[in-house]
Parts: C-alpha cells; sequence; structure tokens
C-alpha cells in the first residue's frame, strides 16, 4: 500500500527538494539523492543543508528555513526502532533486560518530525513507493535500491514485546503499517 | 526555476539567506531563473551526473546560458574565482570570464550576482549586472563558530610570539614565510608549511615571468626562502584536516589549531586572497578573532579596511596596518611584516600588550557573534530589496 497525500502527485518538475533525516531510517537516503543526481530534470534540485541534517531536527523547522522546498524522508517501523534503540542501549553497557527496556521506555515517534515532510517512503516498500515519484520525474531512471530492507520483528521480539510496541507507536503503525 | 549546481560543505548561512530572499521575490510574483554554485565548480568542473565524465567549468557556464529563460536571473556564488591569477599578465581573474560569459550571452537580461567577494565591482561593470556581497567564507559554520567561548585562554610562559600557518600552496604564504626566514625571527614563530615537500628549488619558479615589482625585493625574499627547504617547523600537520572531504573548520579549530593560539599573540593571517583586488574574507581571519591573536594580515589591498569599517577593533593603536593601502603586492607583504617587526620580535613587550588588552579580543568575538553576520546578511538584504523593488 502506498502511503502519499495524493494532492502531491504530479510532483512539480521545478521542485527543489532536500532531505530529513530520521533516527535509525535512513538506508534510503543516499540512494534517492544518487537518482535525484543520476536523472536529467532533478540532478541540480536537491539542497544538503548540514546543520539540519546533523542534528535530527523537525520537518516544521525545515519548513521555516526553506517554505518552498520540498522534504522527502523514509520512515522505518517501529518496532524496528525500539530495536535499534535497545541495542544502542546495550552498546553503552547498561544492564536493563528487553522486558525492563519497554517497560521504561518512551515513544520517541517519527510522526513529531515528519508532520511536514512531502514525500514519506517507507524503507520495507521503498521500491513501491518511491515509484510514483519516480513515473513523475524520471521513469526513465532506474531506481536501485541494493539490498532490500527487511527486520523480521517476530525474531527480535516477544509477542508481549511486540504488542507492547504497537501500544506506543498506534498511529504510526496506523498510518504506515497497518498491513505489515 | 531554480537549480543548485553545487554548494561548498557547511554554506547554510548563504543558501538559507539566498532560499529566504527567493521566497521573498516569489510571494511578490516575481518571475526568475536562479541558479546556486560553488566556484570549484568553474575551477576543477563536476560531473552533471554520477554516471557521466568529468565536464569542466566552461560546460556550466553553457548549462546556465542555455537555461535561463526569464528576464531576471539571480546568481549565488560562494568563494573565489582567483587560483593562478596573475595581476601582471591578466586583466582580470580567468575564471571571471565564464561568469561574464554568461552575461555576455543575455544581455537583454537583469542579473543580480551573490558572492563571496568583497570588491567584486572592480573586475565585473555590466549595466544590467547588480552584484551583492553577501559575506566571505567566515560566514561558514556560523552556527558551530558562534558557540565558542569569547574567553580566552593563553600560556603566559610560551617562547613564541607570532603564528604563521600556511596549509594550501599561494604566492603569499610562501613569501611570508620567505620574508620570516629572511628577517631571522622564525624561531619566534609557531609556523607550519604543510607545501614544504612541493617547494620549488628557486623562488622564481612560482613565476610566469618576474614582475617588475617582485624583482625589488627578490634578494630580501630569496634570502628566507632558501632556509625555508631545510627548515625544522614546529608544525608538522597534516595536510588532510578534513575527514571525509567533510569541511569542518569548527573541528580544526577546536582540535588542531587552538593550542597554537593559546601560545602565541600576533598572527600573520596568510589569507587566500592577495593579488586580486575582489577579496575574500575567510575562516582564517574568524579563526584569528577566535583565537585572541593580534592580526596582521597578508592579503589583498583594502581587507583591513573593510573590517575596520565595520566595526571590528583592527588594534590600530598596536598594529601598523599602512600596509593595507599599498598597491604593490610584494611591497604591501613586505611592509606588513617588517613595520611591525617589533611585535613579532619582542616577547615580553607583546604579552604584556596582550594581557593589557585581552578585554578587546573578547569584544571581538562578541561583535563576529553579535554584530559581523547579521550586517553581512542585512546588507545582502537590503541591497536585494533595493534592486528588486
Amino acid at each position: 500500500m502506498i502511503v502519499q497525500q495524493t494532492n502531491l502527485y504530479p510532483v512539480p518538475n521545478d521542485s527543489i527538494f532536500t532531505f530529513l533525516i530520521l533516527k535509525y531510517s535512513n538506508f534510503y537516503l543516499k540512494k534517492i539523492g544518487y537518482w535525484l543526481r543520476r536523472n536529467e530534470a532533478t540532478r541540480f534540485n536537491l539542497i544538503r543543508d548540514n546543520e539540519i541534517q546533523k542534528n535530527f531536527v523537525t520537518s516544521d523547522f525545515i519548513k521555516q528555513l526553506y517554505p518552498s522546498v520540498k522534504i522527502i524522508t523514509t520512515v522505518t517501523n517501529p518496532w524496528f526502532l525500539v530495536y535499534e534503540e535497545y541495542k544502542n542501549y546495550k552498546k553503552q553497557n547498561l544492564s536493563l533486560t528487553m522486558d525492563e527496556f519497554i517497560e521504561n521506555y518512551k515513544p520517541n515517534g517519527q510522526n513529531l518530525f515528519i508532520e511536514k515532510a512531502d514525500y514519506i517512503f517507507r524503507n520495507e516498500y521503498i521500491e513501491e513507493d518511491f515509484e510514483p515519484f519516480r513515473e513523475c520525474l524520471g521513469k526513465n531512471t532506474n531506481f536501485l535500491i541494493g539490498p532490500k530492507f527487511i527486520f523480521d520483528s517476530r525474531k527480535h521480539f516477544k509477542p508481549n514485546q511486540l504488542a507492547a510496541i504497537e501500544k506506543f507507536y498506534g498511529d504510526e503503525i496506523e498510518r504506515f503499517y497497518k498491513t505489515f | 526555476m531554480i537549480k543548485i549546481i553545487n554548494q561548498p560543505h557547511n554554506d547554510e548561512f548563504s543558501l538559507r539567506l539566498f532560499f529566504k530572499l527567493l521566497e521573498d521575490l516569489k510571494t511578490k510574483n516575481k518571475k526568475f531563473d536562479a541558479f546556486y554554485s560553488w566556484s570549484t565548480a568553474f575551477v576543477y568542473g563536476i560531473k552533471f551526473s554520477p554516471d557521466e565524465n568529468h565536464v569542466d567549468g566552461k560546460h556550466i557556464s553553457k548549462y546556465i546560458i542555455d537555461n535561463i529563460k526569464e528576464d531576471l536571473v539571480i546568481l549565488g556564488l560562494k568563494d573565489h574565482f582567483t587560483n593562478n591569477f596573475n595581476p601582471w599578465i591578466d586583466p582580470y581573474p580567468q575564471l571571471l570570464h565564464l561568469i561574464t560569459d554568461i552575461f555576455d550571452n543575455h544581455r537583454d537580461k537583469k542579473f543580480i550576482v551573490f558572492t563571496s567577494l568583497e570588491n567584486l565591482e572592480s573586475y565585473i561593470n555590466y549595466p544590467n549586472v547588480t552584484i551583492i556581497p553577501w559575506g566571505g567564507d567566515i560566514t561558514n559554520q556560523m552556527t558551530e563558530y558562534r558557540a565558542f567561548s569569547n574567553k580566552i585562554e593563553k600560556n603566559l610562559l610560551t617562547d613564541k610570539i607570532f603564528l604563521n600557518i600556511n596549509r594550501h600552496k599561494r604566492h603569499n604564504r610562501i613569501l611570508t614565510l620567505s620574508a620570516i626566514a629572511s628577517l631571522n625571527i622564525e624561531r619566534n614563530g609557531l609556523l607550519s608549511c604543510m607545501f614544504k615537500d612541493e617547494l620549488s628549488d628557486n623562488l622564481i619558479d612560482y613565476f610566469d615571468y618576474v614582475p617588475i615589482h617582485l624583482k625589488e625585493h627578490l634578494t630580501f625574499f630569496n634570502k628566507g626562502y632558501n632556509k625555508l627547504k631545510t627548515y625544522n617547523f614546529d608544525i608538522n600537520d597534516d595536510y588532510k584536516i578534513y575527514n571525509n572531504n567533510n569541511n569542518t573548520n569548527t573541528v580544526n579549530f577546536e582540535k588542531r589549531l587552538k593550542p597554537y593560539y593559546q601560545n602565541t599573540f600576533v598572527e600573520l593571517v596568510a589569507e587566500t586572497s592577495f593579488y586580486e583586488s575582489a577579496f575574500l574574507v575567510t575562516e582564517k581571519t574568524q579563526n584569528c578573532i577566535y583565537g585572541g591573536n593580534f592580526p596582521i594580515w597578508i592579503t589583498a589591498k583594502g581587507f583591513v579596511s573593510f573590517l575596520r569599517n565595520l566595526g571590528l577593533d583592527v588594534f590600530d593603536d598596536i598594529i601598523d596596518h599602512s600596509y593595507d593601502n599599498i598597491d604593490d603586492p610584494f611591497l604591501r607583504l613586505h611592509t606588513a611584516i617588517t613595520s611591525n617587526q617589533v611585535l613579532l620580535s619582542n616577547i615580553d613587550y607583546v604579552k604584556n600588550l596582550w594581557v593589557l588588552n585581552k578585554d578587546r579580543f573578547e569584544k571581538n568575538i562578541d561583535f563576529l557573534n553579535n554584530n559581523f553576520y547579521q550586517l553581512m546578511y542585512d546588507r545582502a538584504t537590503n541591497k536585494f530589496i533595493s534592486c528588486t523593488e
């Protein structure tokens, strides 16, 4: 299922784009940048603002600086995000088990950041989500993603943990991963 | 239509200003074509696409020329255009032809050119072109620089008086090091020469032909130049200061340069511009201000006057900046060093001066943080508004 606001298509071919980078979710932004640079219509239509790209800012912040620039971002399923956060937590040699970690977990969802993003592509369905964008701006330029992003949440979480995460991120799941 | 041909790293100040002003134009329903580019695209060329061959700067000019449709054209140009400029052979920096070609091909259009260079009007004078300086590379990484403390600490026990750091090989840097060595004051300074291994056998090898102006000073510079090749420089940092091609001047300042500033009181700031009348104010000046050294600039004519007029304290009561008015670059460089020789030689005098004037250095940092960037922003904005109304 493609999750996009339909009024964003067709993509105006004079659009300027920038990336909103979300923690643990930016697997394909480089590939998208590469596509934009290879595609004749968009090769000079991408801006890089290092400060916003380094600091995990919100789309609202970006729009204040660049009101007419279109924001491209990629999102990932919340189970993966929690898994990555836990991995990161463990790297610091801290002691909570996954159950305890989830028990003490404070949601920090992608929804807070992407409110004003224009083109949101899901990592799990990147080719499918990117297709209408590609169709508008450069259907002759292939979108080569390389290895697919795969995360089997059932392998990493117990059923009660899956359910807890689903509770934390109900809105996000409803919006992007209803059928996940 | 807006096209971003390429960008330098950390140019948020100019990029945001560019888009802010274009947004304002859009709200006035004005039509325009806008192109933003780093001058390296013109100097070294670029790949139009990752799959295509590298093309030189002429193709970028042609791309812009071919894509101009509207009557109003806005060019946002970062950095300088003066690599290998020889003012005795070339009437103006060769690379500027790539820009003037655009104007020549569209004489019926109105152009607004944002530039990192001050005084670009000295080279470009077209009735249909308005030049708007938007601050040099000193504006890059404004946010990160602003986060630095305005408190300056020095090691008052150091035996070094001055700093002179030289990364990229440029004539003014080779000549400054030669002058220092010629005056036998090299041991008073913390010096670097990252191009030491590339030094030619003879100073004269750097010049396509020897301008009369240099001939007059050749004996003086030669004496020092011949010492450079065997000199053991105190600073031997790697030329590759920017990891992953990521230009982080603030990281370089914090991690490497800060100790050099803490152990010196004066700096011979070998800026990027030297021969050219259109000059660039860069992070080299910024580092000197944040590092709290008395600045003696080895750069283009009028550079000191520009900063003084903006409101920066250039320590006129301590430093003889009369060199700033001298046309001949070699005499300017020679005068900058020789007329301030006491500041490069008498350590107790300089340390005492520094202590007495410490608050002025801190005020200069405050000036940079609170006024300078805003002045650059307002100057560009006001000029843009007045020429687009």
